[in-house]
């Protein structure tokens, strides 16, 4: 019995031809981590050291187009796939390149329900799914909400969303700095599989307060 | 149980409120008379899917704007 055992386990392999074209880019940004000089920290100013294991959504502000590579070096070592908008995706070159690179494209303006779906493959699968919940770049604050379709993907997965706050560097030779929030499960709030209307705007508002603690944090932390 | 009594159900859980649902027929429309928005929809959607066993794609839910085109939608998929 032992031995039907041994043979039909599975040995896991560090190099999967189907991830090829996310990994080589993924080796590149490991071997750039000494340049990086990324600095992470939790909400209380401590050295992020929290291993992330399993499925979540790492949930960041968005200023700029160098966003998803700058927090996806965040977690050098999961594979990260990255939800991008369709404006972005259906460019005939770029678009190809980005869906083997691990990027899942979402209309924004419809319901994108095969979006939702494919994003919850991913993280039932064990993946990192990085998304911007205001939806597009948000340079000044301008107090844009956040959108309810993290949430959603959350709660078809059983995800956490973890959030993660980062402002562009004042020169250039500074190190990078982010601040990596608790973990916001939506599920523990929700009484069904799915939210009614009423549940949707509270966790919505709930979602965007553990956005904000994040911001206050890193104002708190590093200054503005 | 019939598929207008199941999708009463599902809209009981997602609005809350029995007086909204109560008078819930084929020819109600989900914007204009129910006030929902896409993350709503989704919502809906999602469920259905779970309830009836289907897979919506997004050319579906480009289509459904009453009860009625839904309950159509389950049967085709059924099918």
């Amino acid at each position: 019995m032992k031995k039907i055992q041994e043979k039909t386990k599975k040995k896991k392999s560090i190099i999967n031809i189907k991830y090829l074209p996310m990994d080589i880019p993924r080796i590149i940004l490991l071997l750039s981590q000494p340049f990086l000089r990324f600095y992470k920290t939790d909400e209380h100013g401590n050295k992020y050291t929290e291993k992330l294991r399993g499925g979540a959504i790492i949930a960041a502000n968005h200023i700029g187009f160098g966003d998803a590579v700058a927090i996806a070096s965040l977690f050098p070592f999961r594979r990260t796939f990255y939800l991008v908008a369709e404006v972005v995706m259906n460019k005939p070159v770029i678009g190809r390149l980005l869906k083997g690179a691990g990027c899942i494209k979402i209309e924004r303006k419809s319901t994108d329900i095969e979006a939702i779906r494919r994003c919850s493959e991913v993280l039932k699968n064990n993946k990192l799914l990085l998304m911007f919940p205001e939806g597009k770049i948000i340079r000044n604050d301008s107090g844009e909400g956040v959108k309810s379709g993290a949430l959603l993907i959350a709660l078809q997965s059983g995800a956490p969303i973890i959030p993660v706050y980062s402002e562009k560097k004042n020169h250039w030779y500074e190190r990078k700095k982010a601040v990596i929030g608790k973990p916001f499960f939506p599920k523990d709030y929700c009484k069904g599989r799915m939210p009614s209307i009423a549940e949707t705007k509270e966790l919505t508002e709930k979602f965007a307060k553990s956005l904000d603690k994040c911001k206050k944090a890193y104002y708190n932390i590093f200054g503005r | 149980m019939d598929k207008l009594s199941r999708l009463k159900e599902i809209f009981s859980d997602l609005f809350g409120d029995e007086n909204k649902i109560k008078d819930i027929n084929e020819q109600t429309r989900f914007i204009e008379d129910l006030g929902m928005n896409s993350i709503a929809m989704l919502s809906m959607a999602i469920s259905i899917e779970d309830e009836f066993g289907i897979k919506f794609q997004n050319e579906d839910l480009k289509n459904l704007n009453t009860v009625g085109d839904v309950i159509q939608c389950i049967s085709a998929k059924q099918a």
